[in-house]
């Protein structure tokens, strides 16, 4: 009986399918509508903050590292049970999760303060994520600019070197000496560009998926004069030069880590605008739900004389029932495809003109909330179908021909 | 023999039928005429059981259709019954031949194909086949309807005003392939106020305004 339904639907789906274009499109502008909506709002939310620019120093970790010639030697800095970074990283990493569902866009930037002659020395790459415990090292290389002099290191002059892609993200080309990168109170001069190398890529990746991390190396000199930096320690192994350096250079009271407030500050403000977020989804469902309710009420209205003439000559409840639902299934996984395809070009092409800068990290899109409001969406379309093709197929055959039903 | 026992119908307090008792001999060409208003559309539709909305009993060749389910109804109307209605009711953003075939599910049958294309000869509408029904005229419109409502050779055939739109040629041609559907044992009932249709009724009745049935022939 099933297959009788079913195989009468579609062969009267082929003659009829020019009728349901206006259902067709309709489901699809409101698919469309929802989705944006919906992602729009998702990936505005991790990104307003960094919209232009205006990095704020919430998430602001500041690591000072003296460039030992053994850098293997930081591989005890968790043994020391320096508690602070591991929690400062753990929080960030389930705030992340709690917000963005495993992705995470935050734009945070590490000030690396070291001394004059880093270049020629070791940086230290995930330490702790990719090798556990066991550290990855790797070697920076100058491409374009200098290293800082002597002299400014000194001073502590608010001079700095990024990276190649961080350059490109922020200011749109590789060669970025010159200019200067502010945030929070720092306004630092770029003064040199270091190559990108894959390891640095896989680092920025990998690290608690920090895909937006810059890093700024600076004099560590410069950090001294900032007390504003919310900053915690690194503390290198190799104790003695570390101290060397403090006694020389930085006050005391770096030592000390001041970061709670700071992150229940982020928590809070997350926190509203999850909940702002999960406004705009429920109100946009509801109007999704009605709308989606009227236009399958629409639609059946305008079948009732079709299927009134069909049982005329002879096809049953059961053949109309079928017909109805199949074709308003199939009309909307139709309308489902082309709107996940089309939204998903709407959203990156909204993506890569608001945030231009921005855009090559955002490598995806959630689909599973598309995947959930599809299937939402189909369930329910087969439910109103139920629901409101009882009338159709319980009208006196004559009024629904006539158009009296 | 197609038989109403005690059947009354009314829309809203517009009592259409009380206690109706008509009986439609098989394989004659039965005309109904009456003024507009007394009810001729209401009375076919319910002998093509396409309104459901009345009480008393419909003895349908010895069956009592009141009883059935929808599966058997609708083979009946799909096998026995041609319902030829007062407008085409046709679909009109398809084409004739998928309003020919709406409810058939092998649309290459050879066998439906060629009695088609028959009717469609016959009524001197061969040609618009496969054209959409919206650039029909309405007569056009209303041989489709009338092929529509043959192509199952059905052993009843009810047409409501099958000549309405015709003119005098098209008209003959229809009424007297109908009348000889009653020769291959098929029953016919015409409702009309055409008086072109008299001389083919066997059995005429004329419906007057209280819903009484007065035969005339
Ligand atoms: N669905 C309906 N609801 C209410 N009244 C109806 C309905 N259908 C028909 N009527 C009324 O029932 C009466 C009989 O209608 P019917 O269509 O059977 O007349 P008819 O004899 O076919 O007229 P005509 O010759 O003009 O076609 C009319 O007064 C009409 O207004
Ligand atoms: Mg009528």
């Amino acid at each position: 009986m099933f297959v009788r339904g079913l195989k009468s639907s579609i062969i009267a789906l082929e003659s009829n399918l020019k009728n349901r274009t206006l259902f067709f499109l309709l489901n699809f502008v409101l698919l469309v509508t929802v989705f944006i909506e919906i992602l729009t709002y998702k990936h505005s939310i991790a990104l307003e903050p960094h919209r232009y620019q205006n990095f704020t120093d919430d998430i602001l970790i500041v690591q000072m590292h003296y460039d030992s010639e053994t850098p293997y030697t930081f591989s005890s800095i968790f043994d020391r049970k320096l508690a602070s970074i591991e929690n400062v990283l753990y929080t960030q990493y389930a705030i992340n999760q709690y917000i963005y569902n495993k992705e995470t866009y935050q734009l945070s930037v590490k000030i690396k303060g070291t001394s004059g002659n880093f270049i020629e020395n070791y940086d230290i790459v995930d330490f702790y994520y990719k090798t556990n415990g066991l550290p990855n090292v790797k070697k920076n290389e100058l491409i374009y600019g200098r290293v800082w002099t002597n002299e400014e290191y000194q001073k502590g002059e608010s001079v700095g070197l990024i990276y190649e892609a961080t350059a490109k993200t922020i200011f749109g080309k590789s060669d970025a000496t010159g200019e200067r990168l502010n945030f929070g109170s720092h306004s630092i001069k770029i003064i040199g560009i270091l190559k990108n190398t894959d390891d640095i890529k896989n680092y920025y990746r990998t690290f608690n998926n920090y895909n937006l991390e810059f890093v700024v190396y600076t004099p560590i000199t410069y950090l001294k004069s900032d007390s504003l930096i919310d900053y915690s320690i690194m503390r290198s192994y190799n104790n003695d030069i570390l101290k060397e350096i403090i006694t020389n250079n930085i006050s005391e009271k770096m030592y000390f880590y001041e970061r709670e407030d700071v992150i229940s500050k982020t928590l809070d403000i997350k926190k509203e605008q999850l909940s702002n977020f999960y406004y705009v989804i429920v109100v946009t469902l509801i109007i999704c739900v009605v709308g989606l309710f009227q236009l399958i009420k629409n639609f059946i209205n305008q079948m009732t004389f079709e299927c009134s003439i069909r049982r005329t000559f002879g096809a049953t409840k059961f053949e109309i029932f079928s017909m109805l639902v199949f074709q308003n299934s199939f009309v909307f996984l139709l309308a489902l495809m082309l709107a996940i395809v089309v939204s998903i070009m709407i959203i990156y092409a909204y993506f890569y003109f608001s945030y231009r800068y921005v855009y090559p990290y955002l490598s995806y899109i959630d689909i599973n909330i598309i995947l959930i409001i599809g299937i939402a969406q189909l369930i329910l379309t087969i439910a109103f179908t139920t629901l409101l093709s009882q009338k159709i197929i319980n009208t006196n055959i004559i009024d629904g021909v006539k158009g009296n039903s | 023999m197609y038989e109403l026992i005690n059947v009354s119908k009314s829309y809203g307090k517009n009592q259409i039928f009380t206690n109706l008792n008509f009986t439609i001999e098989s394989k004659k060409f039965t005309g109904i005429f009456g003024e507009s208003g007394s009810g001729k559309t209401t009375l076919v539709s319910i002998l093509g059981m396409l309104d459901q909305k009345y009480t008393g009993n419909y003895i349908f060749n010895g069956i009592n259709i009141t009883q059935l389910g929808d599966r058997e109804l609708s083979t009946l109307r799909k096998e026995k019954i041609g319902f030829l209605f007062q407008e085409s009711y046709l679909i009109n953003e398809i084409t004739v031949f998928d309003n020919l075939l709406l409810n058939v599910l092998d649309k290459e049958n050879k066998q439906l194909i060629k009695r088609i294309r028959e009717l469609m000869d016959k009524f001197a509408i061969s040609d618009f086949l496969y054209r959409r029904v919206s650039t029909l005229s309405g007569g056009e419109k209303q041989r489709v309807a009338l092929v529509r409502a043959l192509l199952m050779n059905p052993e009843l055939i009810i047409a409501d005003e099958p000549t309405g739109n015709l003119d005098k040629t098209n008209s003959e041609i229809i009424l007297s392939y109908l009348k000889s559907l009653c020769l291959e044992n098929k029953t016919v009932i015409v409702v009309s106020h055409d008086e072109k249709v008299l001389k083919y009724c066997d059995i005429q009745y004329n419906l007057i305004k209280n819903g009484k049935l007065e035969r005339c022939l």
